[in-house]
């Protein structure tokens, strides 16, 4: 099945199961109305449950399923959607409160019974899931207590609501809608479940040993690791890998990089870490022979997918990673199509690759443009920003028919993405990795 | 391009959803007259301290989580016009929900009613005044509705 209709079958499956919930209440027999905005209310809340829902099977990691569009966009489309579903639960909330505020009673879990205070608390909790994923840096949370956060208000909170919605009982009273109702219930609980415990069993079963770290340009680190007692896995170049040091897969405490080395030689996997924060700063009290969990591949960033007659790469700083991935790759196969890479930086000392960019010059066609935003005063080259005016004027002739990889930080990411729409490359020839997921 | 997609689709589900959302009510709630509800006859005065005393004992319980009156509460099931539909001895009974009432209750709504047999006789008595006071014949198809949460309620006065 081509990618773009395996991509369709998997928005269709989505959309089911989105639905369901909702459609669940169209099943007879249905209670008489009570009332518009009663009604829309109850609808909104079923509707925002089944989005939430949705959210434990985009979250799963599922490869067949995340193939067509890469796991790192689902991740972006699960942050979207759930932003979506909480207000859909706030509109169920709020026009109750307006409408009726009767019916809702007291806030007071001591008075309210207890199938409202799971709702009001699953509101609560939902509320707190958002705002810590869409402002967790602004609220200075440190990214592996987030996802613990994260995972525990999220699931409980949707235990929260499912008890809420059977405590209340009116659209789910029939044994049809019981058994429905049950039946997606323990679908979620089950996938919850695989997540969080066979998903990590299966890691735990195929570890890596770190085989290196050495250091690179810019506090940047390569972390080197090969499969201990198993195959390892194959992956295309330019893929990532969430990845475990020193704790067990229980323990939530992985984090994404793309893979640096060669997808023709699976059985040596690189990471190139940036001293970023908390856990990146770690990377370099890494020794030789550390255990290190791998879950992966993932990821749409792949000169792989596409039928490219010629590449244009644009990295910024350690946005590099999977482009050295990719040229790497190329390298290995003895692939000789035209490849243009730009490549931005602040500073000439602080550029990773700089000699081994420079060496697979000669096994490649690649022309290299390095672009410095804090240029020496000897710099011949490029500065500035990556911006239209830079890419007119280094591109190709036939730029237009080149395929775009874009692989920095965001605000250069929009830039470059900006300047080549001016530039009329059609959308789809551009392919941007998202980092910074949260 | 991957995250203009992702934006679009996520709209378009919440879209698809609200819609579908939209439509239940619609369908299932077709114009139609509001409730009355309200008290009509005129009682004496200490019947009317009674009754006030009963509606802040209907507040206190939360009965409007389960009922609505006038159209404020639970719409599912309306006590407009229970006074002339129920004696004071039945509605003492719908309320304290008696071993006898069990077969006419879901287990659930029965045990929550257990709580109001601790309600004490002046509390329960002003109850049941500020029911009885709720003479107001509802529309034809609010009466039928009334009728039928009267006689199946599944939830607590």
């Amino acid at each position: 099945m081509s990618l773009i209709l395996s991509g369709v079958f998997w928005i269709l499956v989505y959309l089911a199961l989105v639905l369901a919930p909702l459609l669940v209440l169209f099943i007879e027999p249905v209670p008489a109305g009570a009332g518009f905005w009663w009604d829309l209310s109850l609808a909104l809340g079923f509707a925002g449950m089944g989005m939430l829902g949705v959210q434990f099977l985009l979250t799963a990691r599922f490869r067949r399923p995340s193939a067509p569009f890469g796991i790192d966009i689902i991740y972006f489309f699960h942050r979207y959607l759930a932003v979506i579903a909480f207000g859909l639960v706030l509109l169920h909330v709020l026009i109750i409160a307006i409408d009726n505020p009767a019916a809702i009673g007291s806030l007071n879990p001591l008075v309210a019974p207890g199938y409202m205070s799971m709702g009001f608390t699953a509101v609560a909790f939902f509320a707190i899931v958002i705002i810590s994923s869409l402002w967790r840096k602004q609220l200075r949370i440190e990214y592996d207590r987030w996802r613990l956060l994260h995972t525990v208000f999220a699931t409980s909170a949707f235990i929260l609501a499912i008890g809420h919605i059977t405590g209340v009982g009116y659209y789910i009273d029939t044994p049809l809608k019981s058994a429905v109702w049950l039946g997606f219930t323990a679908f979620w609980m089950l996938l919850i479940l695989y997540v969080r415990l066979v998903s990590p069993m299966r890691m735990l079963r195929t570890p890596y040993r770190v085989v290196e770290v050495l250091k690179e340009r810019g506090s940047t680190w390569t972390l080197t690791a090969a499969p201990d007692g198993h195959p390892g896995m194959r992956f295309q170049p330019g893929q990532f890998a969430w990845l475990t040091l020193r704790a067990s897969p229980y323990a939530l405490k992985e984090h994404p990089f793309s893979i640096s080395s060669s997808a023709e030689k699976p059985e040596r996997l690189s990471f190139t870490i940036k001293e970023l924060g908390d856990f990146t700063s770690t990377i370099k009290d890494v020794q030789p022979g550390e255990v290190v969990y791998l879950d992966g591949p993932y990821g749409a960033f792949s000169i792989d997918r596409l039928p490219a007659t010629g590449c244009v790469f644009i990295a910024g700083g350690v946005g590099i990673a999977p482009i050295m991935g990719i040229l790497r790759t190329l390298a290995d196969r003895g692939d000789r199509r035209a490849a243009l890479l730009i490549y931005a930086n602040n500073r000439w000392e602080n550029v990773i690759f700089r000699e081994d960019l420079e060496a697979l010059q000669t096994w490649l066609n690649l022309r290299l443009v390095h672009v410095l935003f804090k240029p020496h005063a000897e710099w011949q080259g490029e500065r500035g920003l990556v911006t239209q005016e830079l890419l007119a004027r280094v591109l190709p002739q036939d730029y237009r028919s080149l395929e775009y990889f874009v692989c920095g930080p965001k605000p250069m990411n929009h830039l470059v993405e900006h300047a080549l729409e001016s530039l009329r490359v059609p959308l789809h020839q551009v392919h941007t990795e998202l980092f910074d997921l949260v | 391009m991957r995250e203009l997609w992702a934006k679009r689709i996520a709209i378009f589900t919440g879209l698809l959803v609200a819609t579908l959302a939209l439509v239940f009510a619609w369908q299932h709630n077709p114009p139609k007259k509001k409730a009355g509800g309200t008290p009509i006859h005129a009682p004496a005065a200490s019947q009317n301290d009674l009754i006030e005393s009963g509606r802040k004992v209907y507040e206190e319980l939360g009965c409007a989580r389960c009922h609505a009156i006038a159209g404020q509460g639970n719409p599912r099931h309306p006590l407009d016009g229970v006074g002339a539909v129920l004696s004071a001895e039945e509605l003492v009974l719908w309320i304290t929900a008696p071993e006898e009432m069990r077969e006419m209750l879901p287990e659930s709504v029965f045990r929550v009613k257990q709580a109001y047999r601790t309600l004490t006789q002046a509390r329960l008595d002003a109850l049941v005044a500020y029911l009885k006071s709720l003479q107001d014949t509802p529309p034809a198809e609010q009466r039928e509705s009334s009728r039928l949460s009267i006689q199946i309620t599944r939830h607590d006065a």
